[in-house]
């Protein structure tokens, strides 16, 4: 399973390349971890701490749900192809055997390439941030910890969806997220993190018996049989092109999009939520960072909106593998060039939040220049994401060499965008026009460059 | 008169040469088999004929399109069944049906659809996404793109594999049929008795190579062993 996991990954992101993503892990952390120094003035490092224990918990809990419930996307890539885990029934093995091997598999994998990088990185930025280095093996305890519990309790959950259906499970999540929230007390005291804090060996008791107690109930009742139907549905394709009819030649491929995106798993509430969820940490951690900077929040939540903007790129992107249009009359910038019109339309979502934005903070004044940041940004990020991953954005963002040349390019900008605002209208005019222009440029070289690329074919 | 004719053609993957030196042509009104064992390079020939990956060597007309000129514009003249049936998930057969004729431009392609599902006999099944359609299914619908829009020429890739007998017998008198009409098919499989049934000429490729090129012969089993030096 270890290899079938390498594998997996390796043939998904970048071959061997995929080798030094740790690396790359650790040295994201690390550089992330330093951002806490500009936080510290709001914030209490006890909070951060208690943020960063969170984070933990739902890394672990998306490594859990993809585990069990990632075979819509599997298959989505490779055809037909499945995981061991799925193989009890053609093997002289228990479901419960398998299951138990897949968990202990998830753990060493994701380990070796996630959390001990992750944790790695954050030690090395802990004299700077100000905690003292005897603390990093604490650390080491109290996040994985923090990583497992979040995985068991995930794989609990998987297991009530596979028994009882994905009703029982939601309504399960949220009594417990209830009772989290409206026990205020539980949270403060969340046991790895307040291990880390007083030292309290009960808080080790408590956290690895939540594990223990997730993982052997998800091992009892395990059962690989999701409940599945064979959906039907009335032809909607050709309504649905009618709706678009605006986009002219594209509207047949708005549409597919359309229909991908509503009876995908999740619908338009994952889109949505994948674009919502890092935005609204920025809205609420920006102005931290503005005050310390001593810059405007709307211009600077602009650009950062236009990044986070592009990942609508990756969801538009999602249901597509070009090996399904090879054979057929149509060129790859056809397609990419109808993204980037349902791209264009989706930014206006983007670009009501600037707006409420403004509002809320009651900074009108500046929605002119931060609109037109949003605009180059999310111009710019689209453009270098289509030239870098074509249209395969989630996948091949992960490969460590393509994502460090889309770091590498996306941060100048960011800070040049910063700069020209500040060295007053003339400039700002001028850069904008000459940011326009480059986007412009990558998006065309993008296009060559997709229409004669070999396709990666699985 | 020739409407495909490929020269020299040769594509590496890697160190791996999986078509060596190959050249290869079909009549108008012809149905020409590639034969071979897994690994010859059958599915990889298809694609370079029609566009979908440039050989290192060689030229490719279809219907005198230079292939690696203009490979859309063969793919707009051509019908294709791939080797690996794997049509988008959330499209339903008959969705995917109407999206492959709108990118054909195919008018009245509603009434080409429904007769396609009949002659398959779909049922049901037209409106079930193609995620949760079985692999034969999967592979009808593939048929039905391929020829729906009337080519004067298809490529198909193990046609048959995957479906029952009834539907197998209907797709070779299909194929016969079209034929006759003047179109022709270029075939590749490695069952032997539907290359000696439909087949006017096979070529047998192996290791890349093709090592024979003409009618099929009689006891073309052993043949087809010999060739490939399986005996």
């Amino acid at each position: 399973m270890i290899k079938e996991e390498w594998r997996m990954h390796s043939a998904l992101f970048g071959n061997k390349r995929f080798a030094f993503y740790p690396l790359l892990i650790l040295g994201l952390a690390f550089c992330t971890s330093l951002s806490i120094i500009a936080f510290q003035p709001s914030f209490s490092l006890l909070s951060i701490l208690l943020f960063v224990h969170v984070l933990f918990f739902f890394f672990g809990a998306s490594i859990g749900s993809f585990g069990t419930l990632g075979r819509e996307f599997m298959n989505r890539r490779f055809g037909q192809a499945s995981l061991l885990a799925y193989s009890s029934r053609n093997l002289p093995l228990s479901d419960r055997t398998i299951f138990s091997v897949f968990v202990v598999k998830d753990i060493c994998y994701y380990f070796a390439f996630w959390i001990i990088p992750c944790i790695l990185g954050f030690s090395l930025a802990m004299p700077i941030i100000g905690i003292p280095l005897t603390f990093a093996p604490v650390y080491l305890l109290t996040l994985s910890l923090s990583f497992l519990i979040g995985m068991s309790l995930v794989f609990f959950l998987s297991m009530i969806y596979a028994r009882f259906g994905k009703w029982a499970a939601t309504a399960l999540f949220v009594l417990l997220l209830i009772a989290v929230v409206f026990n205020q007390k539980s949270v403060s005291g969340y046991p790895p993190w307040d291990f880390s804090i007083t030292g309290n060996l009960n808080d080790i008791w408590i956290s690895l018996g939540s594990i223990l107690l997730f993982s052997v109930l998800a091992l009892i009742f395990v059962s690989f049989d999701f409940p599945t139907k064979k959906e039907a549905y009335e032809n909607s394709l050709k309504r649905t092109s009618k709706r678009f009819s605006f986009a002219k030649s594209y509207a047949l491929f708005w549409a597919k999009d359309y229909i991908d995106i509503r009876r995908s798993d999740g619908g338009v509430g994952k889109v949505l939520f994948s674009f919502l969820i890092p935005l609204l940490f920025i809205w609420f951690l920006l102005p931290f960072l503005t005050v310390q900077l001593r810059v405007n929040f709307l211009v600077i939540f602009g650009i950062f909106l236009g990044v986070l903007s592009s990942s609508i790129y990756t969801q538009l992107t999602r249901y597509d593998l070009f090996n399904q249009y090879l054979f057929l009359p149509i060129k790859t910038s056809t397609v990419l060039k109808s993204k980037v019109l349902g791209y264009a339309v989706l930014n206006l979502l983007s670009a009501a939040i600037l707006v409420i934005a403004a509002l809320v903070n009651s900074q009108t004044a500046f929605l002119l220049p931060a609109f037109v940041q949003f605009v180059l940004m999310s111009f710019f990020a689209l453009s270098v994401t289509i030239l870098y991953t074509g249209l395969s954005p989630s996948l091949m963002l992960m490969d460590v060499q393509t994502l460090l040349k889309y770091i590498f390019t996306i941060i100048p900008v960011i800070l040049i965008l910063v700069f020209i605002y500040a060295l007053g209208p003339v400039i700002f005019t001028l850069g904008s026009v000459g940011i326009v222009l480059v986007s412009i440029i990558l998006l065309k070289r993008a296009f060559v460059k997709w229409d004669f690329a070999p396709h990666q074919t699985f | 008169m020739a409407i495909l004719e490929a020269k020299n053609v040769t594509k590496k993957f890697g160190t791996l040469r999986a078509v060596q030196n190959l050249s290869v042509s079909v009549n108008a009104g012809e149905i020409f088999g590639i034969l071979g064992p897994n690994g010859s390079g059958k599915s990889t020939l298809i694609r370079c004929l029609t566009g979908q990956i440039k050989p290192e060597e060689g030229s490719i007309s279809v219907l005198n399109i230079d292939v690696l000129q203009d490979p859309v514009g063969v793919r707009e003249l051509v019908g294709i069944v791939p080797e690996q049936e794997n049509p988008p998930s959330f499209l339903t057969a008959e969705e995917y049906l109407f999206f492959v004729a709108q990118i054909r431009k195919m008018k009245n392609s509603e009434k080409e659809i429904d007769s396609w599902f009949r002659f398959l006999e779909f049922g049901d099944q037209r409106n079930i996404l193609c995620k949760d359609l079985s692999r034969g299914t999967r592979q009808k619908l593939m048929v039905a793109q391929a020829f729906m829009h009337k080519p004067a020429l298809a490529f198909i890739d193990e046609p048959l594999i995957n479906l029952d007998p009834v539907i197998q017998k209907k797709i070779k008198e299909y194929l016969v049929n079209y034929a006759k009409k003047g179109n022709s098919i270029f075939i590749s499989t490695h069952i032997l008795e539907i290359a000696g049934e439909i087949c006017d000429r096979i070529g047998i490729l192996n290791k890349g190579k093709i090592v024979y090129q003409g009618k099929p012969k009689k006891d073309l089993e052993r043949f087809f062993l010999s060739s490939v030096k399986h005996v």
